[in-house]
């Protein structure tokens, strides 16, 4: 059991149940996305990928946190982020993350009717859910229902459902419902693709919770980026050391190259240790420590650039196949910087973090 | 220990009182946008390096893979102090023209930090340079075997 407070605690590590499923996830979402699945979908007008998808919710990933009766597992935001870390090694094309914050915020805040509705469907994959938790542009709510544009909402394409941040906390939106129109918007990354969502006099159910569970999901959110580019930058030195090893220039591998050996060892350095910043994060969400929302700013500064940094070591290892459209290191580099920009770039949420230590 | 996070978190607590007490053009030098995103960011890598301390030492009596942290360790020691020498510098700004150990009368000031900043440096190179841990690490830890193994006469 990995504890709430390792200062009380000397046992920090995972659980035997989250430790098999993350390795029953890196065996099945690996084998499902070899990399020429990757470039189909990063060519394709669509970024859904109803193989990986059908996986996660077969063994159950995409429906965690809803409660058991209505399809779940009723697990929290570590198993979530678990989750995560292997569903940005596998580079998972669409909107896990989306997806998994609607179930998590449906769990905890919506009304019986809607959980019975809603949970079972995002829980089996048969239904899609995004989230809309711009921090720039909110959605007003009037008597006569949400009016407003959120430029960024990644998944909002396939979703059937989107929770809406506002002022006064989260709504549900049926995306089928009057009021409700989204664009796609040429984004970065083609494995997560974004639309803007627009409502004019939307209908919407809030959520109970109010701020405060907007807040939770936000930190939540901040978790599971930071969790997916601490597995995307692991796959980079993975993939890093796979093609050092094959690869032979001047009569040996790049790999016996000292200078390659010491690039490898440097990136090691700097990703090995980073899964204890999100654990310790999503541990203290769960466990509702008031110190869970400068934990998860923290990680998620922190991992994203490490995983920015990542990529773009592994291209370098790779040379001009790196710097290639179709090859290896490709979806990677274009997940990082999605992962370093949605929900908070790390220089504002350092500050965040400076701010709730007393720092100025 | 060396590469073990409790010197590293002492370090940096001194490194913090540092920037809450000096001043930078007229203001507490941990006002300043720039120290403090620095600040934050060094506390992050402290914190995940106390983190990967827990894990291996749980590891350890539990006898799962600790992975690369056992070989990592003492890299990453030397590279957050590194970034907490380069910050104190800063920090110090003309104070760290002093020689800190002069037999000056007056009580000696903050110039004591570039004893630290000197002495990080003595970290990084005792037991195994920096350039031999990033050759164990490739060795040991990601398996490359590397020219010293591989051809005997290297």
């Amino acid at each position: 059991m990995l504890s709430a407070d390792p200062e009380l605690d000397p046992e920090f590590d995972l659980d035997g149940t989250r430790h098999d499923l993350q390795a029953l996830l890196r065996t099945a979402l690996t084998a499902a996305l070899p990399l020429t699945r990757l470039t189909e979908i990063m060519d394709a007008e669509s970024d859904e990928d109803p193989a990986s998808w059908r996986r996660l919710a077969d063994i159950g990933v995409l429906g965690l946190s809803a409660p058991s009766e209505h399809g779940g597992a009723g697990e929290g935001i570590l198993t979530l982020a678990v989750a995560a870390e292997e569903v940005g090694y596998a580079a998972v094309p669409g909107a896990y993350i989306g997806h998994v914050l609607a179930v998590l915020a449906l769990g905890e805040g919506g009304d019986d009717d809607q959980r019975r509705h809603w949970l079972p469907l995002l829980a089996g994959g048969h239904r899609h859910a995004t989230v809309a938790l711009s921090g720039h542009d909110t959605p007003e709510r009037t008597v006569r229902g949400l009016s407003g544009t959120v430029p960024v909402v990644p998944g909002i394409a396939g979703a059937d459902l989107v929770v809406v941040s506002t002022a006064e906390g989260l709504s549900a939106v049926p995306v089928a419902a009057p009021g409700v129109s989204t664009r796609p918007v040429a984004g970065i990354d083609r494995t997560r693709r974004l639309g803007s969502l627009t409502l004019e006099n939307a209908a919407h159910t809030p959520l109970a919770g109010g701020r405060v569970l907007a807040r939770r999901v936000l930190d939540a959110a901040r978790v599971l980026v930071a969790a997916d580019a601490h597995g995307g930058a692991r796959r980079c030195l993975d993939l890093g050391l796979a093609h050092a090893r094959e690869r032979v220039q001047f009569g040996k591998r790049i790999g016996d190259f000292q200078a390659v050996r010491h690039q490898l060892a440097d990136l090691a350095t700097l990703i090995e240790p980073g899964r204890g910043l999100f654990w310790l994060a999503a541990r203290r969400l769960d466990a509702r420590d008031e110190r869970g929302g400068t934990s998860a700013a923290a990680a998620k500064a922190h991992l994203t650039e490490v995983f920015i940094a990542a990529a773009r070591h592994c291209v370098r290892l790779h040379g001009a196949l790196g710097y290639t459209w179709d090859g290896p290191v490709n979806p990677w580099v274009k997940r990082a910087p999605l992962d370093h920009s949605l929900y908070g770039t790390p220089r504002s949420l350092r500050a965040v973090v400076a701010a709730d230590l007393g720092w100025g | 220990m060396v590469g073990g996070s409790t010197r590293t978190q002492r370090l940096f607590a001194a490194l913090v009182q540092l920037a809450r007490t000096r001043r930078l053009d007229g203001t507490a030098a941990v006002e300043d946008p720039t120290i403090r995103d620095e600040l934050v960011r060094i506390h992050v890598m402290v914190e995940e390096h106390r983190l990967g301390d827990l894990l291996r030492t749980t590891r350890r009596h539990s006898g799962r893979d600790p992975g690369l942290l056992p070989l990592t360790a003492k890299l990453a020691a030397s590279g957050i102090a590194d970034r907490v020498s380069a910050l104190a510098l800063t920090l110090l700004d003309e104070d760290a023209l002093l020689d800190p150990n002069a037999d000056r009368e007056e009580r000696p000031g903050p110039e004591r930090w570039t004893n630290q900043w000197l002495g990080s440096l003595g970290l990084s190179i005792a037991a195994g340079t920096s350039n031999i841990q990033r050759d164990i690490i490739a060795s040991r830890g990601l398996g490359l075997s590397g020219d010293r193994e591989r051809d005997p006469a290297c």
